[in-house]
Parts: structure tokens; C-alpha cells; sequence
């Protein structure tokens, strides 16, 4: 199976101490069942305490599975994900 | 001394004659249109005859202030211009912050109508109560920010507002712009050059003056009630922190960042044109707000770049690090920098530049312009260098390219021919702004149907993302379900758009920035009508003021129908309506012909506009109290 992707591919933005501008690129082991919610819940638990990730609501966060974004998948935040999924985390921002 | 807010004054300047003299606005037509951008769409439709040269004697120029703008109700400094557009030969308003606005009202006017051509160049100096028109010919042909430094010499007073042309403008090109307050620009439509061919180089006010509301003590209460709830909202924070270019990330990943002339929509590392960029590393050196804004999301920038020097500016917005950037392949910042710093100084708008220059590059690498029409520039996409080199040109109307690019990118596609009018992205001579349209339906028919083309500045339809709660409640309220807060679906686009729209025109006829209110959701029609009431001294409901806001619209459209636009003429650039998204998570979606005249009829039935014509009907134009104003048009009962 070499060659093919394995687990999730996690892209965040802004989330971590001193990053602030650049993406951050890393792959995320895929278990069964894992949801959006569940990996950004993971991936509170284990930040840096410093970091904006660790204290950022949910309602802050644009969370996109292979860019659509959680509002629009049929089971949002519990939407399941697949092995070889990309999924961005950032905070939301506005103004055009 | 203080002025009531509902005593509304009218300063007319005639340039030919050297003439001034004040008009006092009757109360109810404040009522009736709100003021701001709504009385200038009426007085547009009065004074500028049908036909007439956006470029000559016949055209006016009215700037006016929001009718709170210079109070504390928050957000409330902007201001619009309102004319005849030389880029579209239809009607224009551009909406402008900083602080000129609040400068003239507490010189005791509310708006300020250019008629006619000075015979050399002049300023406009407003003194408070003196108003004088001095020469400018030794400012003729100087940028924007030296002519800013020189008028605050001349006149002794480094505090005074100013709004000011650069050459760009003097030189008619078509989407030359004016710079207020020093940073911040009146962009779109070349409204620019309708001052450069007015020979107004610039206005200058100091005002110490002050407005007082009819009820004080009400409007202060509610004014910091918004105030708080605004500064509460989470969009605000937003834009404190990183400004409008902070979307660039999300618009990246979603594939709705037009990048290549919209050729493609997602660039590598396009979040290095980020507002988070420009924050993490070093850049941001400073926020400022507009007058009366809590949230400031004005921004300065330094950059000490060795390849293109040394930049302090403001900026750079959204569009102008889309267009400037990924639509031309860019994604060096200290280059995008460069090139916005002369866009301000030389007075040209970012994104029409952008535009213009993203087209040449796509029609110099599909062989159409030769290297002898570049004038020896290597025009392919990423080529920073000739990117500034071509900004030089096209203000200055330099060599072949650059006084072809100066007409704007309909004008050039004619003149170059092939299927180069396929990739110029643009509808009604406007080029679109950078925002990917095809997956986003609401955004596509309030495109379509802009009076001034197809840009996000008249109607923002931001809600459609449904992505806070604020924003699908609108939603809900607007269409009766959230589940419309889908920016793919076609259903219900008609009702989204209207509510924009309103709220966008009464937005800014009270002055109001729309961030505050189709971005955040804080200032609301309701709170704005309360706002206005108390200020004014007058009755105003919700409902009314959204009436008000329709009532504006639609002399908007009848100045166009006037001018012989027809449903026709609500279109989106062809890519857009031919190309399906070609990557990304909305491959393969298209706002398409039979797609968008299905939106256009809901549209027009919502609004009373007759299908076939787009014409509003009698029956509309009386129910609006607008049968006696909107004359002239083709009578369709």
C-alpha cells in the first residue's frame, strides 16, 4: 500500500504559538469513527496550553473536510472522516 | 457651534463660474431618502441629463456625508461620491472612510455638488463657513501624498482632512481613483477621473463645528449600546486583528480566491497575502480607525524590501493583495506592498489595476500581445517587476500598453480582439471584484444586477456562508429557514440579495460603515432606523427605512435604464458565466445563462421591475413616491 495516503491530512492556520501566518502541515492517524469534532477536540488536548488552539471556542473556528466547510456537511462538526481526508482548521475571519 | 443633524445643508460649487452658494435640504426628503447615498442618487437623476460625458461640464460630482456621520453612533464617518462613471457611462457611488466626512459636517454642510470645469487647476478649500477655490497648478501632476503634505503647508494646519487626485486621475485614466484623509480611497469606476477632468485636484476642510441630535440623551444611550454590542461581535475582532485581508486564508482553501485572471481559484502559499501574515511576521506596524469606529481595521504597513525598496503605507485590504497579488501570480508580499503604495500615490484603484494587468498578462501568454505591444516588459503571470513597472505606465498613459490599459480591460479586449474579451473580467466596463462568484449564487446576481458592475461594494451578501449564528438568524429573518444559508443553492438568492441591498443603501446613507452591519450584525435596519429617528427628531421604523433604502435602489436603476441599460445589460463576465470553477472543492460549478436569468426573474419580480426589460414598472415607481422623480424612462404600467 506504499504510495497511498495514510491517516488525515491536517492543515491549521493561526493556531499555534508564533505561526500566526503560516500553514502547518501534518498527518493525523485515522481511526474509525473519527468525526471533525472529535479531532479538534484531540487536538485541544494535546496543544501547547500557550497557544491560541488550546483555548479557542468551537464557534471561533472554521473547520473545513477537503475545503467544504462543517456547516455545510450533512452531520456538521459530526461529520465522520474518511482515510485520506484534508482537513483545515483556522479561525474565522470577516470582511471582504 | 452646534448644528441640528436634521437641518441639512447642501454647498454647491460651480467650477466654471468660480461660483459657490448653500441649499438648505427640506426635512421630509431627508425622511424620504435617508440622505447620504440616497439623496445624491436623487439629485444625480435631477442634474445630469441623459447622454451627457461623464468627462464634461454636464456631469456632477456630489459628495456626501452619512446623516450621522460626525456623531458617536458607531462606525458612522463614511462618506459616498456620487456620479456618472466614465468607466461604465452609468451611475456610480463610491463609498470612502477616513475623516473628511465628519471634517465637513462640522464645517457646516452635510454635501458638497461639483458642477461644471474649472478653466485651470484648483482646490477646494472649506474653512468652516469661508469656502474659497484656490489654484493648484503648482499641485498639477504631484502624487497624492506630497499634495497632501503641500495643502497642510499651504494652509498652516496639519489637522485639516483632505481628499486629493494623483496623476492617474489628471490623466482621465479610466479607473483612477481619490484618496482621503491621506490612506484611505474612493476606488471604483474612475470616479478619479471625473475630478481630473474637472480640473479639482483636491478638498480641503477644517471644521470645528459639532451636530446636535433632536433627542441627545437617547441617541448617546443607544449609540453606546451599539457601540458595545458591535465591539462585542466577533467579526470585529476579526477585522481589528487582521484586517480584510485575515479571509484571504479561508477564501484559499476554499477555492474561492481568484488567482492566474481567475483562471484558477487557489494559489500556492496564498497566505502569505494574509492579514495573519502581515501580523506574524513584522509588517503590521499599526491600526487606525476611521472617524467614530470602534473596531479599526484600518491598518500601516512597513516594508524594507532591498529588491523594491522601502514601503510605509496603509493597507493593504482584501481586494487589493487578491488583485494586486494571486490575480497576477504574486504571492511575494513586499511586492504586493510596492505596488499599492503606488497605486495610492499615483490615485488608481487596486483592483481595476489588478484586473488590468492580471488580462495583459493572460493575453501576453496566450500570444495576442506581442513583446513590441508590451513595450519590452516580460508580461507572464508572477513577474512582480513589469507589474510595477506597467502600475508607472498606466498612470502616466506611457507607451502603447500603457495608455491602452489606462481605457480599462473591456476597452483593451476591443482593441486587442481575438478571444481576449473572454478573460476580461469584467461586466458593464467595471472589472469584477476578486471575489470568486461562480459557487457563491447570492454573490453572483447582487454582481449582476450592481448599477456600477460587478463588485461586492453596493451589496454584500456575506450572510449566504451562514458561517455565525448572527449570520444565518439574518437568514432566517430574510427568508423564513437557515437552511438558505447556502451559497450554492438558487432558491430564495432574490430575497437574500433585496435585504443586502437595503441594508447596504441605508447603511450608507446614515454613514455607517457596512462591516458594521453585512459583516458583523450589530448596527441592524432596526437599531439604524432608532438611530435615525433620534437624531433627526422624526418617525422612522424598520420598515420604513428599508422602504427608504428600496426607494434608492431604484432611482439607481432608473438613472441606468435613462441611460439605455437593459436586462442585457445584468451580466457577469463571461469566464465566470462559461468556465466552470476549474479546481478545488467547487469544481465544476458555474453561475451560467439559463442560471442567471432564472435569478434575474426572481429578482426583478421582487423588486416590481418588468421581466423582459428590467424597466420598474409605473405601479413600482408610484408606490416608492418616485413617478414625479424617476421621468424620462420608457413607461411600463
Amino acid at each position: 500500500m506504499a504510495g497511498l495516503p495514510t491517516g488525515i491530512r491536517l492543515r491549521l492556520f493561526g493556531l499555534s504559538q508564533g505561526h500566526g501566518g503560516r500553514i502547518e502541515e501534518q498527518v493525523w492517524p485515522h481511526t474509525p469513527d473519527l468525526t471533525v469534532g472529535q479531532l479538534w477536540a484531540d487536538l485541544q488536548r494535546q496543544a501547547d496550553p500557550r497557544a491560541p488552539l488550546a483555548s479557542l471556542q468551537r464557534d471561533m473556528v472554521l473547520a473545513l473536510v477537503n475545503g467544504v466547510p462543517v456547516q455545510r456537511l450533512e452531520r456538521g462538526w459530526d461529520a465522520t472522516l474518511a482515510e485520506g481526508d484534508t482537513v483545515t482548521f483556522m479561525v474565522k475571519a470577516f470582511g471582504g | 457651534m452646534l448644528r441640528d443633524i436634521a437641518k441639512q445643508r447642501l454647498l454647491h460649487v460651480d467650477l466654471s463660474k468660480g461660483k459657490t452658494w448653500v441649499e438648505d435640504v427640506p426635512l421630509e426628503d431627508l425622511q424620504k431618502y435617508l440622505g447620504g447615498r440616497g439623496l445624491a442618487a436623487k439629485w444625480l437623476y435631477e442634474q445630469v441629463p441623459a447622454g451627457a460625458d461623464p468627462l464634461g461640464p454636464e456631469n456632477v460630482l456630489i459628495f456626501s456625508t452619512g446623516t450621522l456621520t460626525g456623531t458617536s453612533a458607531p462606525s458612522s464617518g463614511r462618506s459616498s461620491i456620487t456620479t456618472k462613471s466614465p468607466a461604465t457611462g452609468l451611475y456610480l457611488k463610491v463609498s470612502v472612510g477616513g475623516h473628511l466626512g465628519a471634517a465637513i459636517k462640522y464645517a457646516g454642510y452635510d454635501y458638497v455638488m461639483i458642477h461644471g470645469v474649472s478653466p485651470k487647476p484648483v482646490y477646494l478649500w472649506i474653512d468652516d463657513g469661508k469656502v474659497e477655490l484656490r489654484s493648484a497648478e503648482h499641485l498639477w501632476g504631484k502624487g497624492t501624498r506630497e499634495v497632501d503634505d503641500l495643502i497642510k503647508e499651504e494652509v498652516g494646519d496639519p489637522t485639516i482632512q483632505t481628499g486629493i487626485i494623483g496623476p492617474a486621475a489628471e490623466n482621465k485614466v479610466k479607473f483612477a481613483c481619490f484618496m482621503v484623509s491621506r490612506y484611505n480611497s474612493a476606488s471604483r469606476g474612475g470616479i478619479g477621473a471625473v475630478f481630473g477632468s474637472k480640473r479639482l485636484k483636491a478638498i480641503a476642510c477644517r471644521g470645528t463645528g459639532g451636530l446636535r441630535p433632536a433627542k441627545g440623551k437617547e441617541f448617546f444611550a443607544l449609540a453606546r449600546k451599539v457601540r458595545g454590542a458591535l465591539a462585542a461581535d466577533a467579526g470585529s475582532e476579526s477585522l481589528y486583528n487582521w484586517g480584510t485581508a485575515g479571509s484571504i486564508p479561508g477564501l484559499n482553501e476554499m477555492g474561492m480566491l481568484a488567482a492566474y485572471n481567475f483562471s484558477r481559484v487557489t494559489i500556492e502559499h496564498g497566505e502569505r497575502l494574509s492579514g495573519q501574515y502581515l501580523l506574524s511576521e513584522g509588517y503590521l506596524i499599526g491600526r487606525e480607525s476611521c472617524f467614530a469606529c470602534s473596531t479599526a481595521c484600518h491598518r500601516f504597513v512597513r516594508s524594507e524590501s532591498r529588491r523594491w525598496g522601502g514601503v510605509f503605507d496603509s493597507g493593504p485590504e482584501l481586494e487589493t493583495v487578491m488583485s494586486l497579488g494571486a490575480e497576477c501570480g504574486i504571492t511575494d508580499i513586499e511586492a504586493v506592498l510596492k505596488a499599492n503604495q503606488l497605486c495610492n500615490d499615483l490615485g488608481m484603484d487596486t483592483i481595476s489595476t489588478g484586473h488590468v494587468i492580471s488580462w495583459a498578462m493572460e493575453t501576453y501568454e496566450k500570444g495576442l500581445i506581442s513583446p513590441e505591444q508590451a513595450d519590452g516588459l516580460d508580461l507572464r503571470f508572477g513577474n512582480a517587476e513589469a507589474q510595477l513597472a506597467l502600475i508607472q505606465r498606466i498612470a502616466r498613459r506611457e507607451g502603447l500598453l500603457g495608455d491602452l490599459l489606462a481605457e480599462g480591460t473591456l476597452a483593451a479586449a476591443q482593441e486587442i480582439g481575438g478571444d481576449s474579451w473572454k478573460w476580461a473580467i469584467q461586466a458593464k466596463g467595471l472589472e469584477q471584484s476578486a471575489v470568486d462568484t461562480r459557487a457563491a449564487k447570492s454573490y453572483a446576481l447582487a454582481f449582476a444586477v450592481n448599477p456600477r458592475g460587478p463588485d461586492h461594494l453596493m451589496t454584500e451578501t456575506y450572510a449566504e456562508f451562514g458561517f455565525t449564528q448572527e449570520a444565518r438568524d439574518v437568514i432566517r429573518k430574510v427568508t423564513g429557514d437557515e437552511k438558505y444559508a447556502d451559497p450554492r443553492l438558487t432558491e430564495k438568492r432574490a430575497e437574500i440579495v433585496l435585504w443586502h441591498e437595503q441594508c447596504y443603501g441605508a447603511s450608507e446613507a446614515l454613514g455607517f460603515c457596512v462591516f458594521t452591519s453585512t459583516a458583523a450584525f450589530a448596527v441592524n435596519p432596526e437599531n439604524m432606523a432608532q438611530m435615525f429617528s433620534l437624531a433627526v427628531g422624526v418617525p422612522m421604523s424598520e420598515e420604513e427605512l428599508m422602504l427608504a433604502a428600496r426607494r434608492m435602489v431604484t432611482i439607481e436603476k432608473c438613472f441606468n435604464v435613462r441611460e439605455g441599460a437593459r436586462r442585457k445589460d445584468d451580466r457577469l463576465p463571461w469566464r465566470m458565466m462559461n468556465e466552470p470553477v476549474p479546481d478545488g472543492p467547487n469544481k465544476g460549478m458555474i453561475t451560467d445563462q439559463a442560471m442567471l436569468e432564472n435569478l434575474l426573474d426572481q429578482y426583478y419580480t421582487a423588486h416590481g421591475w418588468d421581466l423582459e426589460t428590467s424597466i420598474p414598472r409605473q405601479s413600482t415607481l408610484k408606490y416608492l413616491g418616485l413617478d414625479a422623480v424617476c421621468v424620462g424612462i420608457p413607461v411600463i404600467p
